[in-house]
């Protein structure tokens, strides 16, 4: 099951280190998308996961054999979350979009038309 | 694992200068070709880095007009210029949220999250990981999106970004990291 996947104390895990900080609710961290966002750092934390193998295998570096011998759970948790965004990949444009578009364009590009003179 | 090829990947880039040429030749109609062609993979974009479909179409719709009013401005790769536009336009949006504290979803949910043993479906877990990707850095979440959603390459992701790919790969790895950290924060029992 999905959740024995993300129990972490299962596995022996420590606490990861870079634990957002927490906010009143969903909707506060929805309003404050970058407040409470990961700070950028170029030297990665020890002990973060996933594993560097199944980064390599999500890189499409190592074969899945790989990350599995590595972390067989990371590897679980990234097979899920695969289903959750291959969705996203067939998401399309809104229908009639490109007529709105077109309805919305100028007679010509008014980057070519030439300044007046005065 | 979930690489679909892009439109953007699958489409001559030659085509593109050609369809310009006559955009700016007068054949203002000839701008449908390339709206067709990178409508559908720029709006995944917009919808993953703001994760709302009105704003996703009204950004991507902005956008189109703008690369159509600089036609003429374009040089290099059209499908590139585009992106940024599109990008930037992403950017600057969410820097308008930030600053105004503006909801942007009528239904931002309670933090309802599953018990233990309730079972995860695919809905949820979309739902979560849209809510996780809200809250990571736009740069981390960009990277995250193109990677992951559009399936680009390093390569072209440092192509289109003016960036390196040691860079653009610290930035997926990052991504994946604080993903999994509050995913798993979610779900632990």
């Amino acid at each position: 099951m999905l959740n024995d996947r993300f129990d972490a104390s299962a596995r022996g895990d420590a606490t990861p280190e870079f634990v957002p900080t927490p906010s009143a609710g969903a909707r506060e961290d929805a309003l404050r998308p970058e407040a409470e966002a990961f700070a950028d750092r170029e030297v990665p934390l020890r002990g973060v996961r996933p594993a560097m193998a199944v980064q390599q295998w999500l890189d499409g570096d190592v074969d899945e054999a790989v990350a599995r011998a590595a972390s067989p759970a990371d590897v679980d948790v990234w097979h899920a979350l695969g289903t959750a965004y291959a969705a996203k990949a067939d998401v399309k444009a809104p229908a009639g979009f490109e007529d709105r578009v077109m309805a919305a364009l100028p007679a010509r590009p008014m980057g070519n038309i030439a300044p007046r003179a005065d | 694992m979930i690489s679909p090829e892009s439109a953007v990947e699958q489409v001559p880039v030659d085509t593109d200068q050609e369809t310009i040429s006559q955009v700016l030749a007068g054949d203002r109609n000839a701008f449908s070709l390339l709206i067709r062609k990178y409508s559908d993979p720029l709006y995944r974009h917009a919808l993953g880095m703001t994760g709302s479909p009105d704003v996703a179409e009204d950004i991507l719709q902005t956008s189109f007009i703008k690369a159509y009013n600089h036609l003429g401005e374009v040089r290099g790769r059209f499908d590139a210029w585009l992106f940024r536009i599109v990008a930037n336009g992403c950017k600057d949006w969410l820097k308008n949220i930030r600053r105004t504290h503006v909801s942007y979803e009528e239904d931002d949910q309670p933090s309802g999250y599953a018990g233990p043993d309730e079972e995860l479906d695919r809905s949820e877990l979309r739902d979560d990981l849209d809510r996780a990707l809200a809250r990571l850095a736009p740069s981390l979440r960009e990277a995250f999106i193109m990677k992951h959603v559009e399936g680009r390459s390093y390569e072209e992701m440092a192509d289109v970004l003016g960036t390196t790919v040691g860079a653009l790969k610290m930035r997926v790895h990052r991504a994946r990291e604080a993903l999994q950290s509050m995913l798993e924060e979610k779900y632990a029992c």
